[in-house]
């Protein structure tokens, strides 16, 4: 795990963090994902509501799994509280089946509060065309180098 | 139109306490492979409690009806033109399963754009430890589609 967060803390402002992709994004993970947030909103949980009441062809992906997959990028390659902060900003729907690209780049670097705080901007674009689902913005603390 | 004078409007303090097992799920659903999220015994050799909860766990704590739709309800907005425009958390220090924070959630902001096409909720939930120490927090901002 340490040397995982030596390689975060040897990044610096313009550098890119380890990209992430969901995979096509299933109705099963949308469920998996209503039960371990409980966030039970029909609108990801029922097609008929989905259909006949919002107006749209299908149920929809959580936000909330979309910023949950960005934050990967900070607790995945490092240790647990590492994460101060995360903002992220939902520009459109989701939809099942998208696959979603998750990347993050430093756009600081400094010491704070007796940590190395990185700051990244984080994105979460749609494989197929590009589109730009959510962006973000997330505080890192890592190992000074 | 959603009334603005439930801006600063303050919900009931409630507690919540983070479950393991919700929170395994939880980090299955993500996929989240650091296995301090789901491990209790990597978690406790890396001296912690229990699992840690995922940045964005906190979001369950206030994930319940009473606080969800009852806010909705209170300020009379329709679930189907609902979306969840942006969220933010603040996470003071990890936190482990088995801990109970209590929570205030607040409604922190209400406007609306493209005259009121759009309408848009701000709230705000602090969460203090059982020592009273601050530990985390999260904002968010509804959008109410009215078209």
């Amino acid at each position: 795990m340490s040397d995982q967060t030596q390689d975060l803390g040897s990044l610096d402002v313009g550098d890119a963090l380890p990209t992430l992709q969901t995979g096509p994004i299933s109705r099963h993970t949308i469920a998996l994902y209503a039960a371990g947030s409980s966030d039970l909103n029909p609108i990801h949980t029922d097609i008929d509501f989905a259909r006949n009441r919002a107006g749209l062809p299908d149920v929809i992906v959580h936000g909330m799994f979309v910023m949950g997959y960005l934050a990967k990028i900070g607790t995945e390659h490092a240790p647990a509280g590492a994460v101060r902060r995360i903002k992220t900003q939902f520009r459109t729907m989701t939809n099942v089946g998208d696959n979603l690209v998750c990347a993050g780049k430093v756009t600081d670097k400094q010491a704070r509060d007796g940590a190395t705080i990185l700051t990244c901007a984080l994105e979460a674009t749609r494989q197929n065309d590009g589109v730009v689902v959510a962006t973000g913005e997330i505080d890192i603390a890592v190992s000074a180098t | 139109m959603i009334d603005h004078s439930f801006i600063g409007f303050e919900m009931e303090p409630f507690d919540a306490t983070l479950e393991k097992g919700q929170m395994e799920l939880f980090a299955k659903a993500l996929g989240e492979k650091n296995s301090i999220y789901s491990d209790e015994s990597v978690a406790r050799a890396e001296g912690y409690s229990s699992i840690v909860a995922l940045p964005t766990y906190l979001i369950r704590l206030g994930t319940r009806d009473d606080l969800t739709y009852g806010l909705f309800d209170k300020l009379g907005i329709d679930l189907a033109k609902l979306l969840h425009g942006e969220q933010e958390f603040i996470l003071e220090r990890p936190l482990c399963a088995g801990e109970t924070l209590r929570g205030v959630k607040k409604v922190v902001d209400i406007f609306d754009k493209k005259a009121g096409a759009l309408e848009f909720v701000v709230t705000e939930i602090l969460y203090h430890d059982e020592n009273d120490r601050f530990a985390g927090s999260e904002r968010c901002t509804f959008v109410i589609r009215n078209r």
